[in-house]
């Protein structure tokens, strides 16, 4: 289990290496560490969990338009 | 500088008259031990810790009155003891308001409580809030009663700056003319854009982030509690985070951060800033009318002076450092400059110590200031993220904190604390390896104690010299006799009520805490600091690691 400090400070590292490959380079590096992670985790039952996890939040807060901020709508309404 | 038409003004304010003493030639005709340039919340506290070793300065002011506008709001307990040292931590504390927690919100949802360290040991709550031009008249009323050793010259600009070997020359600009003025020390406390800094020519290095925070306070009543509340990405202002701080006298801070295609120019009129600071109020429930007090745009930098010793010439505060403002390390680690600067100070001018003591108040405090900055810049890439990837990964973050505590760490705002020097040149060796307490280079941690008058902490048992506390069974006066000539005091704290001891550990956490089992000798410096430490107190070391800081 990862300290609040260590939790933090891997947090701004991948902050950092994400910044550093360019926005039309973010998906790409995210789906790598992902699919690096997986093969850490070294657990199909884990990562399944992990998986449904995420996707259970994609359902919680609805998708933004690119480029434009959930709420502009609400606000002109 | 005073409220804007409409607006709501802080407090009465008090003006200064321009006083110029009879000249000679042009010049003051007293030389100075010290002079401050700068009248603010860092050259005054300085003054008062100058007077407190006794020693007298004059303080250049350029206006007529303490600050205006929305400035530092929140004083740590650091601070408080360090103001208590000064005499003024009484006069803030009746004005302040305490507070110990908060709670950050990711749209209508609580995702983080902030819960800051707060205990039976200690003695101040461990966050005061004040608005800073309020604290400096408190400031400026005590020097006021010390008036034989601050002088405080209001409305006086400094023009130029004139170093040599044995003293300084400052070129002084009044609306009566000018006059020149010669101290054999000079301090630049005079904030961010240091007249002084820049007449030497001397540059900050470091870094600005791009972002914008509109920073307005406001004048509202409301009994809602003092915390700490922050919105990120609010139904009434999306895509943007939001800060609101109560203050004393129904003041409130608010301050939003702005979106990268906004222009702070046009964001920061207020026609712009109050339809966002009204929608946001009525959504977290605030009914009231309120008026406006002060509207400004603030941009985060990480920017340090390389070291804050110039010759005769030094520097504390904003003139040394900017933080960013997240964490709440700007004037409260300028007060700590001040702590740290004071004793060393007034023992060089007194004689008593070698300038070379002055090397130790530039690499410690520059040391603090770069760990101020990095604390910092970690809750400023959380509160305003510099890109896209620090936006992304903040929205990933508060959306899993809504159902997964694991992730709300991240949110934490990592409030300032004080900074442990453990490669000072004044720390004696740690070789004796107590099982637990402060080690050398940082500061005490509070602790009740039992005295004859009564319930004390340990905090105010520290005098302006040096203190042994000496947690121990016996008597330890005649072991440390032998260094009675030294600005040592000796203070016995005995494990319970004893005959003879005058204080003693009142609650039996202060022996533990302090891993003093059974004894414990702690060497503290005036600023607070851990000089060194050993299982019983013996004159030899304990005056080897006091004389670090005469030779």
């Amino acid at each position: 289990m990862l300290t609040d400090q260590e939790l933090d400070e891997v947090y701004t590292k991948a902050c950092y290496a994400m910044a550093e490959s360019g926005e039309a380079k973010q998906p790409l590096f995210l789906a790598r560490l992902a699919l690096l992670l997986m093969k850490e985790v070294g657990d199909a039952g884990r990562i399944r969990g992990t998986i449904e996890a995420a996707r259970s939040l994609n359902d919680a807060s609805p998708p933004r338009i690119p480029g434009r901020f959930a709420g502009d709508d609400r606000l002109k309404g | 500088m005073s409220a804007a038409p409409g607006y709501h003004e802080y407090f009465e304010y008090r003006r200064y008259p321009l006083r110029v003493p009879a000249l000679a030639g042009g010049a003051d005709p007293v030389r100075h031990p010290v002079a401050i340039v700068g009248g603010g919340p860092i050259g005054l506290a300085l003054a008062l810790g100058l007077a407190r070793h006794g020693v007298r300065s004059v303080v250049i002011e350029a206006d007529d009155a303490v600050s205006y506008g929305s400035r530092a709001a929140c004083i740590s307990r650091r601070s408080l003891e360090i103001l208590d040292a000064l005499g003024v931590a009484g006069d803030v504390l009746v004005e302040a308001l305490p507070w110990t927690a908060g709670t950050s919100y990711y749209r209508d949802v609580p995702v983080y409580r902030l819960q800051m360290p707060m205990d039976g040991n200690q003695r101040f709550a461990p966050m005061v809030n004040l608005e800073q031009c309020m604290c400096e008249q408190l400031f400026a009323d005590r020097a006021e009663r010390l008036s034989d050793l601050i002088e405080i010259r209001w409305q006086t600009k400094v023009a130029g700056v004139t170093p040599g070997a044995g003293g300084v020359e400052l070129a002084l600009e009044t609306a009566q003319g000018p006059y020149r003025l010669r101290a054999d020390w000079v301090v630049a406390c005079d904030g961010a854009r240091s007249a002084v800094r820049q007449a030497m020519g001397l540059r900050f290095s470091g870094s600005t982030y791009d972002g914008t925070y509109i920073i307005v306070d406001i004048h509202l009543k409301s009994d809602y509690p003092t915390e700490r509340r922050a919105w990120f990405d609010p139904p009434t202002n999306p895509g943007s985070t939001i800060l609101v701080h109560k203050q004393p006298r129904d003041i409130w801070r608010v301050d939003y951060q702005l979106r990268d295609d906004e222009d702070p120019e046009e964001a920061v009129k207020p026609e712009n800033v109050l339809p966002r600071v009204r929608s946001h109020l009525r959504w977290i429930g605030e009914r009231d009318d309120w008026t406006p007090v002060w509207i400004s745009a603030y941009r985060a930098n990480c920017l340090t002076l390389e070291r804050y010793d110039h010759g005769r010439v030094l520097f504390a505060g904003d003139a040394a450092h900017l933080v960013p403002i997240f964490g709440v390390r700007g004037m409260n680690s300028g007060i700590d400059d001040t702590h740290n600067l004071a004793w060393k100070l007034a023992w060089v001018v007194q004689g008593r110590s070698p300038a070379r003591l002055l090397e130790s108040y530039s690499s410690e405090r520059v040391f603090a200031a770069r760990e101020n900055i990095r604390h910092a810049s970690k809750s400023t890439e959380f509160m305003a993220p510099p890109s896209g990837a620090f936006q992304l990964m903040r929205e990933a973050a508060l959306g899993l904190a809504t159902t997964d505590p694991f992730f709300a760490t991240l949110i934490n705002p990592r409030q300032t604390s004080a900074i442990t020097f453990a490669d000072s040149p004044l720390n004696a060796a740690d070789s004796e390896a107590l099982p637990a307490g402060p080690v050398p280079g940082a500061v005490l941690a509070e602790c009740p104690i039992g005295t004859a008058a009564g319930g004390r902490h340990l905090t105010e048992l520290l005098g302006p010299g040096y203190t042994a506390l000496c947690l121990t069974a016996d008597d330890p006066r005649p072991s440390l006799a032998a260094l009675r000539d030294l600005p040592l005091s000796v203070v016995w704290i005995a494990p319970r009520k004893t005959a003879g001891a005058d204080r003693w550990d009142t609650t039996g956490r202060l022996f533990p805490l302090y891993g003093a089992a059974p004894s414990a000798c702690y060497l503290v410096r005036p600023d607070g600091h851990v000089a060194g430490r050993w299982r019983e107190p013996r004159a030899v070391q304990v005056g080897s690691a006091v004389r670090r800081a005469l030779r």
